[in-house]
């Protein structure tokens, strides 16, 4: 008989982990803690300047529908995740892979409307090196774009395995652990939307 | 003698998905609302910061309890966010300090 611990009489528990704990869950959610700090210092940056007279200059000219935009296509996306992984439940693949897709083209989506707001912004006259705070716009977003395109990356990396069969109703926590990077990566925008765009 | 059994990982929870769809309206009724207010301008500066913040941690909090089941799961995972969220607190208080103090720019 196996020597391994089960957890609702279904997954093979690793000696040593904590009750009802995933370790693989679980090192993501460490991975996102190390990923709050990293987006912290850069809002921490941006709040800092937001008094400054290059600040009040640079949001005359943001588009907050623009933003508003990116904000409803990355929350749609997120549905899409949870959307997916209730599919696995299902035992629909099929589901499962549709959803993912649509996820993915939601992020390039938003990456596009990111590419047409630096384009703009870039073509009034604000670049990197206009003042302090255009640089802390320009890093904080798109340090946030890059984790957008690498989690759309990641869910190409998903769907090829799902098409493989590697997922089913009972092996799904490869698309739980995508799903935390992504709604991660929401929740940040959320934040930055506020931040850039409201107040 | 090895047991050999088909792999499982552990179960997740298992929501609705129109408890996902009535979460993604209310997201949506909270974004609709943070427009309102900002573009708007019918309230003062500060509250309408106040009221701006409030319901952008609201939109965040609805993400992680629900989309991120934090809700459903074991309370192990919301515990290892409480002292980087506590970190997070303190390092916001000390730049805006800073910010209010100092000339910076």
């Amino acid at each position: 008989m196996s020597n391994l611990a089960t957890t609702q009489g279904h997954a093979p528990v690793e000696p040593g982990s904590l009750p009802g704990v995933d370790n693989r869950k679980f090192g993501m959610w460490l991975f996102i803690v190390n990923e709050i700090m990293f987006f912290t210092a850069f809002i921490a940056l941006f709040i800092a300047y937001k008094n400054t007279p290059g600040m009040a200059d640079f949001r005359g000219h943001i588009n907050t529908l623009l933003g508003l935009t990116g904000t409803s296509v990355l929350l749609f996306s997120s549905l899409m995740v949870v959307l997916g992984i209730a599919s696995i439940q299902r035992g629909s693949k099929r589901g499962l892979i549709l959803c993912l897709l649509v996820t993915m083209a939601l992020g390039l989506v938003f990456l596009s409307i990111q590419f047409i707001e630096f384009t703009t912004l870039h073509n009034e006259g604000f670049t990197l090196t206009t003042s302090s705070a255009t640089s802390a716009f320009y890093v904080m977003t798109s340090f946030h774009g890059l984790h957008v395109l690498i989690g759309v990356l990641w869910a190409a990396g998903v769907v090829f395995v799902a098409l493989r069969n590697w997922f089913n109703k009972d092996r799904y926590a490869g698309v739980e652990i995508f799903g935390l990077y992504w709604h991660f990566v929401d929740i940040v925008w959320i934040i930055l939307f506020m931040l850039i765009y409201l107040i | 003698m090895s047991e050999t059994h088909e792999i499982k990982d552990m179960q997740a929870p298992h929501v609705k998905w129109t408890k996902y769809v009535i979460v993604a309206v209310v997201l949506a009724v909270i974004t609709g609302l943070e427009i309102t207010v900002a573009v708007g301008h019918f309230l003062p500066q500060g509250l309408s910061t106040v009221i701006l913040i409030g319901l952008t941690l609201s939109k965040a909090a609805l993400v992680m309890l629900f989309y991120m089941h934090l809700k459903y799961e074991t309370k192990w995972y919301s515990l290892v966010l409480v002292f980087p969220l506590f970190m997070v607190v303190v390092l916001f208080v000390i730049v805006l300090i800073a910010a209010a103090n100092w000339n910076i720019v």
